[in-house]
């Protein structure tokens, strides 16, 4: 009971201080826009030519596959974070004085992202029935067929995702950047590899998303209507036409299938608890020492004598031509601040990176090497623009001359030189083999990044925005050719028309952002 | 060298106001800034610092108004802020070369200066070691080295003996003592004999509004008989709390002896005591919130 108690107000006051930030609604506002992009037909479901006839079923499967999707991926993000700021603001500190056990903590954050992240399915869910009403194609609601689905499938879920978060943040090199990056690729390799096992086809509900149940159901519904049914399973935009609909209503919800969905918040809780196992419960001591090269001095000074007498501080008076800025070493400082703290190993792979850069054919080096090379530098790129705020330097910095004009370009150049220099291998390779549109779109992708690392870092203060931006751009472009955002140019010409403008309004948006930090 | 405040001003939402109608006159010399948690000390700090704009008022720095033009100020601003933050992965001379060179100190000065400075706060055995593995009171030591970098006219140190262990605060008031000729330092801190160790004149802040501003002998000049000692039995302490200000108490064989900060005499074998600068505090400020 006094456990029970423990966990509430853990969760409560976690989730209470998040819902009263800002960034809260931003949240809520962005579950909303994806609401009603989804209202206007820009997402939606599609079975090859045909889709589901808009009644309580199909719409409550639909938005619950959207809410599995984008809510699963990023919302991630959006929960990540709560443990940080707790070992930030010290409350972690005055926690771990209280009887308060490690699995009660995790439990507490665990059910405090899922009543987050449950909130955010809530909006989504009303957007839905908004949906219905307007398609007009069917007016009855029938409330269970709608809401079982998220019951069923976004829950479970949505447990499982607020508990990757806490096991995340609770294991160290997970909860950083790192962590980031590997989410957002753990979740979108994880669908095609789960999707492709034979056990699927017997046991659909066992697949996390509820993609496989739903497209089980729903395709034998269509086959009967539509036998040449391509059996490919959509949810985007509408550059497909469709051509017919059926109706579709509602899985059969069987007692197996609710125990393997329900099994997921199981193991989900199984995963808060192992979460436990890895928290260090605030205690610095048991964080993995930096590896810092000290003597025996170092560690151990001198013991100095009380009783002597205390020396008189004296500075030499600095006269007026001390007085001398100079631009190139402010940006030697802020490349220090950005290449310093990686291990030797992160310095041999990026070399490694360039020289095969260098080494590939000019096509190769386009579509496969120079984004691996783009990639690899993405934790020191995401510093730039709010380490000030993360390390909380802002004060000291901010009341030096010109910040603006100093501080500011030398963070944009600094990140502009480290793209270059990842990139000076194919640079290398495409003068070599004549490749001037190579060139370009190198050059306008190496004005691009720092440009989006300093506005998103300026506008967000966090590191995690531009990380999951440029993930999300670096995947959908040059990896998976949408075109626009091949800002690489592995697959086009790399629309430095586009990219190098809009880096320009990105560089505006930063000053901005950060002459208003400085007004406060 | 002045500095000129002019009825300056901060609201924070809700019509809260951090700050009001503060006019101050400073010229060099330490200024004690005493008050209250909450009483507006830092918000009045920050301002001066150009971190924060002022909703109300004026300050200049000879005659240049700081909030428009505030590089006339940065230039020669030394700011140690209460609660501030390092970069983990710089060592000391990193980390203070970093900070001289946006602040616009030519190298050879800077590095002539930042070996200085870290022989002044003690930490020249420490300096290649990275900021992240530094304890609280050596990180503080960084961060008075950086406020004293480019010989500022204007140094503002908020709090800044937090962390230090006793030897540290004794060389860090005598230096601010020593720096303090020909230019202006501002000293907000709540503790008291610091103040009193240092400060040429005293700036008596309580909810955002300045109280008095006097010179610590004048301030003192005025409880002259108004500060009482004698002994009490111990049950009679907590009633006595209630009636009088009571800046001190001393267990004894006989009772309490008790020190009361009163403008009556407030027993009849009450004594006259010798005033000091924790009475005036308590006087001014404690006896009239």
């Amino acid at each position: 009971m006094k456990s029970a108690r423990v966990i509430y107000h853990l969760a409560r006051a976690d989730f209470l201080e998040r819902v009263r930030r800002y960034s809260f609604l931003v949240m809520l506002g962005l579950a909303a826009l994806l609401g009603y992009q989804t209202a206007i037909g820009n997402v939606r479901l599609q079975l090859g030519d045909y889709r589901g006839e808009f009644n309580s079923a199909w719409v409550g499967g639909m938005m619950s596959i959207i809410a599995t999707f984008f809510i699963g991926w990023f919302g991630f993000y959006l929960v990540k974070g709560s443990v940080a700021r707790d070992r930030e603001t010290g409350v972690g500190q005055i926690m771990a004085t209280t009887p308060m056990t490690r699995p009660l903590y995790t439990l507490g954050k665990w059910i405090s992202n899922f009543a987050v992240l449950m909130l955010m399915v809530v909006i989504l869910a009303i957007f839905g029935i908004v949906i219905q009403l307007l398609s007009g194609e069917s007016t009855q609601v029938n409330i269970s067929a709608y809401l079982l689905p998220f019951v069923f499938i976004v829950m479970p879920l949505m447990a499982l995702v607020a508990a990757v978060a806490v096991l995340f943040e609770a294991i160290p090199f997970l909860s950083g950047g790192f962590g980031n990056i590997v989410y957002f690729f753990g979740f979108i390799m994880m669908l095609p590899l789960i999707m492709e096992q034979d056990f699927i086809n017997t046991y659909p509900a066992i697949e996390p998303m509820g993609l496989a149940l739903l497209k089980a159901d729903m395709t034998e519904e269509v086959l009967k209507v539509f036998p040449d049914y391509d059996n490919s399973f959509m949810l985007g935009g509408m550059d497909t036409p469709i051509i017919g609909t059926f109706t579709w209503t509602g899985i059969e919800w069987t007692p197996a299938i609710i125990a393997t969905r329900f099994a997921f918040i199981g193991l989900a809780i199984l995963l808060t608890l192992l979460a436990a196992i890895f928290f260090d419960r605030f205690d610095p001591s048991r964080a993995k020492p930096k590896r810092i090269k000290s003597t025996a001095s170092d560690s151990a000074p001198a013991p100095v004598s009380t009783s002597q007498a205390l020396p008189t501080p004296r500075l030499t008076p600095l006269n007026a031509a001390a007085n001398g800025f100079s631009f190139s070493r402010v940006l030697v400082a802020e490349l220090k601040l950005l290449l310093k703290g990686q291990r030797w190993w992160w310095y041999i792979a990026a070399a490694g990176l360039i020289i095969a850069c260098f080494a590939n054919p000019s096509a190769t080096t386009r579509e496969i090497v120079l984004p691996m090379a783009w990639i690899w530098p993405i934790l020191i790129w995401s510093a730039i623009g709010n380490r000030e705020i993360h390390n909380n330097v802002q004060q000291l910095t901010f009341s030096s001359a010109s910040p603006l004009m100093r501080q500011l370009p030398a963070q944009w150049i600094a990140g502009f030189i480290v793209t270059l220099i990842m990139a000076s291998g194919a640079a290398l390779r495409f003068t070599i083999d004549g490749d001037t549109v190579g060139l370009l779109a190198l050059f306008s992708a190496a004005f691009f990044i720092p440009s989006l690392a300093l506005a998103s870092g300026v506008w967000s203060g966090t590191s995690k925005l531009f990380e999951i931006l440029y993930m999300v751009i670096w995947y959908l472009g040059p990896l998976n050719k949408v075109p626009g955002l091949d800002f690489i140019g592995s697959h086009s010409n790399g629309y430095p028309q586009m990219f190098i403008p809009f880096s320009i309004v990105l560089i505006a948006f930063a000053v901005f952002g950060r002459s208003r930090q400085l007004r406060n | 060298m002045q500095l000129t405040i002019n009825k300056l001003g901060k609201e924070y939402k809700r019509g809260f106001w951090g700050l009001k109608d503060f006019s101050l006159e400073i010229k060099p010399g330490i200024l004690g800034l005493l008050g209250p948690n909450g009483a507006g000390k830092s918000t009045f700090m920050r301002m001066l610092a150009t971190i924060t704009k002022p909703t109300d008022g004026t300050i200049t720095w000879n005659g240049v108004d700081v909030v428009k033009s505030p590089d006339t100020l940065r230039d020669v601003l030394g700011y140690l802020p209460q609660d501030f933050g390092v970069y983990p992965n710089l060592n000391a001379v990193e980390f203070l070369e970093y900070m001289a060179a946006i602040k616009g100190l030519d190298a050879a000065s800077a590095k002539k200066r930042i070996d200085e400075l870290l022989q002044l706060v003690n930490l020249v055995e420490a300096a290649k070691r990275p900021l992240g593995g530094y304890s609280g009171g050596m990180k503080q030591r960084v961060g008075i080295a950086q406020a004293l970098l480019n010989d500022p006219q204007l140094l503002i140190v908020d709090e800044p003996t937090v962390g230090l262990d006793p030897e540290e605060r004794v060389r860090f008031r005598n230096l601010l003592s020593d720096l303090s000729g020909e230019r202006i330092v501002i000293l907000s801190t709540h503790i008291v004999s610091d103040v009193e160790a240092t400060a040429t004149h005293i700036a008596l802040v309580n909810k955002g509004q300045l109280l008095r501003e006097d010179a610590p002998e004048n301030l003192l000049k005025e409880l002259e008989n108004k500060v009482w000692e004698w002994t009490v039995q111990s049950d009679d302490l907590p009633a006595l709390k209630q009636k009088h200000i009571v800046s001190g108490t001393i267990r004894r064989s006989d009772g309490v002896q008790v020190r009361v900060v009163s403008a009556e005499k407030p027993e009849a074998q009450a004594e006259n005591a010798s005033p000091n600068l924790e009475d005036a505090y308590l006087y001014f400020i404690g006896g009239k919130q």
